[in-house]
């Protein structure tokens, strides 16, 4: 179920789902803990996430740096640049 | 964090002037990466439910980041930046691959790494609660993650997803009663209310 989609729909023409404004007021300040817990493990990143993302960050930056040097040499016209791109090794491998 | 909304004058043809993004680090990206990625994660999984499609938007809002840093006008604080770029990061990737069919399955193996028995019961009501987040649309899932995960406010919610305040609050409470309900029909037990 795809709402958005740029159009006004029932959800934004009824800002307070059918309840006055003080208790809509009410019911969003209340706290459900068990909810929230479950949504928390449920969103839980891998412990080594930060050092994984750390690493392909920089080597998909040095890529794109490596092949953005490269290909500016092949526009020269330079035949070694040129190859160099071509044996350049591909980001959708990883 | 030392990273800061710097701009290259435009124009400037001063050669010994050193780029901005070359003056920062590969330990500023370090540091970034692990002040944010979680967070990023977290939005991105809710949109995507697939632990690996949620890490390549992990690296892609990073790498996004990280060239858009100078940029950055500082107007809003940097986690509210960076996690509007992830959720449109996650929603372009989810159109990309045309939203195919969920494993429910990819979501609970991911948790477990986390050692979820420490917080949930039972596995199901993962699953439960992922096929509940499914019936979601993409902005209340980021909604009600940024808000009962992340802890940001309502305020800090409309700027990082750039929706009115009172759009915030009508879809975090919708998306509260909906996936209340489908854990209620699920016969997970409800907390203290």
């Amino acid at each position: 179920m795809a709402l958005d989609d740029g159009m006004v729909h029932e959800i934004d023409l009824d800002p307070f789902l059918g309840l006055s404004e003080e208790q809509f007021d009410l019911e969003l300040e209340r706290d459900d803990p068990a909810l929230r817990t479950l949504l928390q493990a449920a969103t839980e990143p891998p412990a080594d996430l930060a050092d994984r993302m750390n690493s392909r960050t920089q080597e998909a930056l040095l890529k794109r740096k490596i092949g953005g040097a490269l290909f500016g040499l092949a526009t020269l016209g330079l035949p070694t640049a040129k190859h160099l791109l071509m044996d350049a090794p591909d980001e959708r491998q990883d | 964090m030392t990273l800061q909304g710097e701009t290259v004058p435009p124009g400037s043809t001063d050669v010994t002037a050193e780029p901005v993004r070359q003056r920062a680090t590969s330990a500023e990206l370090t540091e970034l990466v692990e002040a944010h990625s979680a967070a990023v994660y977290r939005v991105a999984i809710s949109i995507v439910r697939d632990p690996a499609l949620a890490e390549d938007v992990v690296q892609d809002t990073m790498i996004r980041v990280w060239e858009a840093l100078p940029t950055f006008r500082g107007d809003a604080p940097i986690k509210t930046w960076i996690l509007r770029i992830a959720h449109n990061s996650a929603v372009s990737l989810l159109r990309k691959i045309k939203d195919e069919a969920w494993d429910p399955g990819l979501m609970p193996d991911s948790v477990d790494q986390a050692n979820v028995s420490r917080t949930v019961e039972a596995r199901s009501d993962l699953v439960t609660l992922g096929d509940a987040l499914k019936d979601l649309d993409e902005l209340s899932r980021s909604v009600v993650v940024l808000r009962e995960v992340e802890g940001l406010t309502y305020d800090e919610i409309a700027q990082a997803l750039d929706i009115t305040l009172p759009m915030v609050k009508t879809r975090l409470l919708r998306a509260r009663r909906s996936l209340q309900a489908s854990l209620k029909l699920g016969g997970v037990s409800n907390g203290t209310r």
